[in-house]
């Protein structure tokens, strides 16, 4: 049993080292957030596999710590970036693109 | 016997990981992907837990674990909807997937 959970201990650390790669070549801000949180889901699994491996209960406290910054991470920074985008004329100016393209295609 | 029973589920959450970690490099764009992360979120992180459970047994950390399980079943439909917003909000031009769908 201790050999298999250290194995799949091992295969979630090169899962997190191909989610990293992921979250840095991802094109857009988004990607890589997303990216981020399946690095958190990881993590928190590794954690519970630790539990299970060392037989320390009190590192279950420090994994729901971890959920909860994450969750609150991505909440915050998703928050910012739609303020943000709200904020800045672009979105008013893409916004009115779209609108005239749909009434050329009504007017064909 | 319960140490074979939680092997095999903790074996099965780590193939849903896998099938994730997939996902995420085959699909292009960031609402695609956010299906796969949502796979990860809920099934994957839910047979580890069960198979963490059913290892160390049944005591006061078992109940920690379920409080935190249900936790992440609650918290992560609410982040994954945040990201889904900011990913539609900041387009160069709003509704680019389904423009492309239709063309």
């Amino acid at each position: 049993m201790k050999t298999f959970l250290i194995g799949s201990m091992l295969f979630l650390a090169v899962l997190i080292g191909f989610m990293l790669l992921r979250a840095f070549q991802g094109p857009r801000f988004s990607d890589r957030l997303v990216a981020i949180n399946v690095i958190s889901t990881l993590c928190l699994c590794e954690v519970y596999l630790l539990v299970v491996l060392t037989g320390e209960s009190f590192l279950l406290d420090i994994a729901l710590i971890y959920a909860l910054v994450s969750f609150v991470t991505t909440a915050v920074l998703s928050r910012i970036v739609v303020r943000r985008q709200e904020r800045s004329p672009r979105q008013r100016a893409a916004v009115k693109l779209l609108e005239e393209e749909e009434r050329e295609a009504d007017v064909k | 016997m319960s140490a074979a029973i939680g092997c095999f589920f903790i074996g099965v959450g780590i193939v849903i990981l896998f099938t994730a970690v997939i996902g995420m490099f085959r699909f292009k764009y960031a609402l695609n992907r956010m299906h796969a992360a949502a796979m990860a979120d809920t099934l994957g992180i839910g047979f580890i837990l069960l198979g963490c459970i059913v290892l160390y047994g049944l005591s006061a950390a078992t109940g920690k674990m379920v409080l935190l399980l249900l936790f992440l079943w609650l918290t992560s439909p609410i982040a994954s909807h945040l990201l889904a917003r900011m990913d539609v909000f900041t387009q160069q031009r709003p509704g680019n997937y389904w423009k492309e769908e239709k063309r």
